[in-house]
């Protein structure tokens, strides 16, 4: 009969090798709600269309290492949110996938009238935004929870 | 340049499972190996005993020159050398067992001696210095590590204790042999002390050489308790006869003569006698010295039976208290159990009636973690020396009870369990990883994948 203690400690380090994998387990969601509240939705991409700005996660385990990356998604929207962008041109419509041609169509920017001509027309250009450090505030909000969280789950594994 | 990335890293390294699986793994040897964790003492007082005994024995053979061998043993031979050639053979055959008689008893003493040194070896094999054992393990394995060294311990006290007895046996017999050489002497002497018309006296009156050298040292045999009845005194017998029949002057005669051999006027069985003295003498002491082995080991087997009564009886209380506290409703029956272990443990403890009646009614009121540090306080007030740790108690809201550490881990039980597994699943990581996890929790450590 093995003794209570060695099952004891066996059960210890069981719980222990597996503390990396469920603490990030638990982290990732605490990042993702912080994400989520502070990402909401973006909504000036194109009009009446909300897009939520979320994150995934994925966690990997190599050995008794565990490593999570929590990405936002989508990811420009994010982008734009947190580090703002450069005067840049609006395309016509949804131009994703489309022909160069038409990425690169003028949009309905009127650049002038002229008698005999008519109105000319040119691309709308944004002048550019300044970054709110939305996904920086997230990853300073995060923190305390993942290391709260990690606190949390070395206590229960080591003290039940 | 700013690193604009979009991503949070979260990394976790696990750097404390493989310390703690070596530790577990050098506890499981530790526990399987019968070496000695916390009993230190009373071993040291088996090996003063065992010590003592030897000294004793030591003792009792410088007293009797016939007996110790080693320096005296060619004297011995000499000084039996005129009795005979089966008194000379006797004395051969017990010196050769005497003279093995050092060693083994040695060794015994040794053994116990030695058993602190494989103590700190032990110690020097888990990596901690005595004592530190229990700080690391703290709330982890208290009771069960004092546990599993005591039982260790026992087993390797009780496979000494046997060992100590067979050398005693040995001992005891190799006196007995050597007391049989003189006997033998002391027979053939005296055989050789009475003339053929003594022989024939006393086997007249069915009595032996044997009861005549018993009542020169003043002993009365049966046989010679019969003659005495028939005929109390041989010269009154004599006076009687006075020239009555022959048959009854001859039996006057008789009597007397046989009352010579008696009172040794005979002349020729003072040495018989002298030898007969130390053949009783050295059988005395050798029964004497196997009685002072048997009681030093007797007294060796109840302190430890002592400890472990003590030690039981601690996981009792670890046990009834973990019982009591696993839910918020608390049984009659549990609270019950816990008072009566309480109750043996204040006993074995010598606690005073008003101390236990204190601590029973805490556990009336619900205060199991004053109860369970007043059974601790009691049971580290015994004299004897185990480190054991009750279970830690952490008391939630007044009634929830949750006890933790190594008194609520329980016995688990060592279950072998065969997974038959789908074909496409022998090598899933996960699964594999599951089988594991679920053989370590049930006390095993590798499980067989195919």
């Amino acid at each position: 009969m093995t003794d209570p203690g060695v099952i004891y400690l066996r059960r210890l380090a069981d719980r222990v090798a597996d503390l990396p994998h469920a603490t990030l387990v638990d982290a990732v969601e605490d990042v993702k709600a912080v994400a989520n509240a502070a990402g909401g939705s973006f909504t000036r991409a194109r009009p009446g269309h909300a897009y939520p700005l979320r994150a995934h996660d994925r966690i990997v385990d190599r050995g008794t290492e565990s490593f999570a990356r929590i990405q936002g998604v989508p990811v420009g929207f994010w982008s734009i949110l947190t580090y703002g962008s450069t005067e840049h041109r609006i395309p016509l419509g949804a131009s994703a996938g489309r022909s160069r041609a038409r990425r690169n169509a003028k949009g309905r920017r009127l650049l002038g009238f002229q008698g005999g001509t008519g109105a000319a027309y040119g691309p709308v250009v944004h002048h550019g935004a300044t970054g709110r450090g939305t996904w920086d505030r997230v990853v300073a909000n995060a923190t305390p929870l993942v290391l709260d969280r990690f606190a949390d789950n070395v206590d229960r594994v080591v003290i039940s | 340049m700013t690193d604009k990335k979009i991503q949070m890293d979260l990394t976790l390294r696990d750097q404390a499972s493989k310390p703690l699986e070596k530790i577990a793994d050098t506890a499981d040897d530790l526990t399987a190996d019968p070496i000695e964790l916390e009993a230190t003492a009373d071993v040291e007082r088996a090996a003063d005993d065992l010590t003592r005994v030897d000294r004793i024995a030591d003792d009792v053979d410088a007293l009797h020159p016939t007996v110790d061998v080693d320096t005296n043993a060619a004297k011995a031979a000499d000084e039996l050398a005129g009795l005979g050639p089966g008194a000379q053979h006797g004395a051969a055959a017990a010196g050769q067992a005497l003279r093995e008689l050092g060693g083994p008893i040695g060794d015994v003493v040794d053994k116990a001696q030695t058993l602190n040194e494989a103590v700190a070896g032990a110690m020097a094999g888990i990596g901690v210095a005595p004592g530190a054992l229990s700080a690391l393990a703290g709330p982890i394995a208290g009771v069960s590590i004092a546990v599993a060294g005591l039982a260790a311990v026992w087993s390797k006290v009780r496979q000494g204790q046997e060992e100590a007895r067979q050398r005693a046996r040995d001992y005891a017999d190799a006196i007995d042999e050597a007391g049989g050489a003189l006997e033998k002497a002391a027979r053939n002497r005296l055989g050789e002390s009475l003339s053929d018309d003594d022989v024939r006296l006393l086997d007249r009156y069915h009595l032996t050489m044997l009861d005549v050298a018993d009542a020169m040292q003043g002993h009365v045999t049966p046989a010679l308790a019969e003659l005495r009845r028939n005929f109390p005194d041989g010269a009154e017998l004599a006076r009687a006869a006075g020239a009555g029949s022959p048959e009854l002057q001859q039996l006057a005669e008789d009597v007397a003569r046989i009352d010579d051999l008696i009172s040794g006027e005979a002349g020729g069985l003072a040495r018989g006698n002298e030898l007969w003295q130390a053949r009783n003498r050295v059988m005395g002491d050798a029964v004497d010295q196997a009685d002072d082995l048997t009681k030093a080991l007797d007294r060796t087997r109840d302190a430890l039976d002592v400890e472990q009564e003590a030690l039981d009886l601690k996981t009792a209380v670890a046990s009834a208290l973990d019982s009591a506290g696993e839910s918020a409703d608390q049984s009659t029956q549990d609270v019950l159990d816990l008072k009566k272990e309480i109750v043996a443990a204040a006993e074995l403890a010598k606690v005073s009636p008003v101390e236990l009646q204190s601590t029973i009614d805490k556990v009336s009121a619900g205060d199991l973690a004053g109860a369970a540090a007043d059974a601790q306080a009691w049971l580290n007030r015994h004299p004897v020396s185990i480190i054991t740790q009750l279970a830690g108690v952490k008391v939630s809201g007044s009634t929830n009870i949750n006890l933790s550490g190594a008194g609520g881990t329980g016995r688990a039980g060592v279950t072998n369990v065969v997974v038959n597994m789908p074909r496409g699943m022998r090598y899933d990581a996960a699964a594999a990883r599951a089988m594991n996890r679920y053989a370590r929790r049930n006390g095993g450590r590798v499980l067989r994948r195919q």
